[in-house]
């Protein structure tokens, strides 16, 4: 097949229309970061939410419940930044500093799930270390499991950005294809009716795929065994089981909130190859004898096309829910109110 | 359906029957609705600090007296019977109280208000005469 092939582009395309800058203005996952920020302020700021967190306080004569909690906080308060700090590194590094143009990058799109994991691992030891000593006074209270203190809508919220991630992966997987023994990262796009080789952009294959679903694998396992650990470890004392509930409960939606991040950080950046290699229009078929175009499309092209505008409110809400989960780093007793107790703490004395 | 099993002296010093009676207190007060699932006898081991078989104990004289039905794949489960209230409606009263504590409601104020809602569900449609 001759010469050169080079993808079809419009020039001066982007002056006229806006709406292409604002794609790539938004493909940079800083401006998300920024726009985030601006969104999760305006969150902790609001009386709705500051309101919760006055009450959601740990009254300071909740002995032994500060030091029982206040390191799972700030755990996940660092496991957010971390997958934050490390999703950025590996972007600004791999993208600016380093000239990775020929090589399959493919621990990619795997960075956040993989972070979020060891931060929820290192948790799951805090709660089976530190956070399950032996009552002080043993309580009896109802059944406890995984899903006791979650949220609901967070977790369902996990559930679907985990299976949309799996979904997401498996599909372009098996629509990715290679060149001879080579890595599975290319969309093989043929030029119909015409015996010309076909269009192969990069492509989210399995070479970038199977990290991903590793991870994710690592992730579910390590975040029903801190969830159940974190049900499930007994209460210190009948009048601090609203107090401990509470602390559960937060310290649950902390760990669904890095889930649901980690899957969306990782599925933005999916969406985004996805979209990019689905874009490909046609190809300019360069000889001797001048130039020929001719066009090729992906049937699913503009599902892709879709995700890929749908990339940047994923990576904005994925960075707002790590934002959120960050404010547990100012965990701490508040200087009033007794302890309360509970009717399922009055019950079993 | 007898407050206590039939024991011995000797058993009145029993962990396992402290047990029977924390969870017996927990189901006939409408803590546990009817048909929702115990603790495993794990966690009831883990919460008070003893060994799952003086746990398990516990669960047997429960389930002596009918207070609850253990089946193997559902778990031991508070008989309809002894329940109070059914499992759903403890379960959402329990979500209620949880916001309520959450947004730091008072307990009275919650109460009352529940009362009136239901009083003025439960009245009578108005006749358009009156």
């Amino acid at each position: 097949m001759p010469a050169n092939t080079a993808f079809l582009t419009a020039p001066g395309r982007w002056l006229s229309d806006p709406v292409p800058l604002l794609g790539a203005f938004l493909s940079m996952p800083w401006v998300s970061l920024i726009l985030a920020t601006i969104i999760a302020v305006g969150i902790v700021t609001s009386p709705r939410w500051r309101a919760r967190g006055e009450g959601a306080r740990v009254p300071s004569t909740a002995s032994g419940i500060v030091a029982r909690y206040a390191p799972e906080h700030r755990t996940l308060g660092v496991a957010a930044i971390a997958v934050i700090a490390v999703f950025l590194a590996e972007n600004l590094i791999t993208g600016y500093a380093l000239n990775l143009s020929d090589v399959v990058s493919w621990w990619r799109y795997a960075t956040p799930v993989f972070t979020a994991s060891v931060g929820i691992g290192v948790l799951l030891v805090l709660i089976a270390t530190r956070g399950s000593s032996r009552p002080e006074h043993p309580v009896l209270s109802s059944r406890r499991t995984w899903l006791t203190f979650s949220p609901r809508l967070g977790s369902m919220g996990a559930v679907a950005a985990v299976l949309a991630l799996i979904a997401t992966t498996v599909a372009a997987g098996m629509a990715s294809s290679r060149i001879g023994d080579g890595p599975y990262v290319y969309l093989e796009l043929t030029v119909p009716n015409e015996a010309i080789d076909p269009v192969r952009p990069w492509f989210y294959g399995w070479a970038y795929g199977i990290p991903v679903l590793i991870c994710t694998a690592a992730l579910v396992a390590v975040t029903a065994a801190a969830l159940h650990a974190n049900a499930a470890r007994a209460f210190l004392r009948p009048e601090s089981v609203a107090v401990e509930q509470r602390e559960r409960r937060d310290i649950a939606t902390g760990i669904t909130r890095i889930v649901v991040s980690a899957a969306l950080l990782a599925l933005a950046g999916a969406w985004r190859l996805i979209a990019e290699a689905g874009s490909v229009g046609g190809l300019t078929v360069e000889g001797d004898g001048g130039s020929e175009s001719y066009e090729v499309f992906w049937r699913y092209g503009e599902i892709a096309a879709v995700g890929g505008w749908l990339a940047p409110a994923l990576e904005i809400t994925a960075f707002v829910l790590l934002l959120l989960v960050t404010a547990q780093l100012g965990y701490g007793p508040r200087s009033d109110a007794p302890v309360e107790s509970t009717a399922d703490a009055e019950a079993v004395r | 359906m007898s407050p206590n099993p039939r024991l011995s002296p000797a058993d009145e010093t029993n962990p396992a029957l402290d047990i029977y009676r924390q969870l017996r207190g927990l189901i006939v007060s409408g803590q546990l609705g009817a048909g929702e699932r115990l603790p495993t006898v794990r966690q009831t081991a883990s919460d008070l600090g003893v060994a799952p078989g003086t746990a398990a104990r516990a669960y047997k004289m429960l389930e002596g007296e009918g207070l609850v039905v253990s089946r193997t794949a559902a778990g031991t489960r508070v008989a309809e019977s002894a329940g109070v209230l059914p499992a759903s409606v403890i379960r959402r009263i329990r979500e209620l109280v949880d916001e309520a504590g959450a947004v730091d409601a008072d307990p009275d104020d919650v109460v009352d208000v529940l009362r009136t809602i239901w009083q003025t569900r439960s009245a009578p449609e108005p006749t358009p005469d009156a």
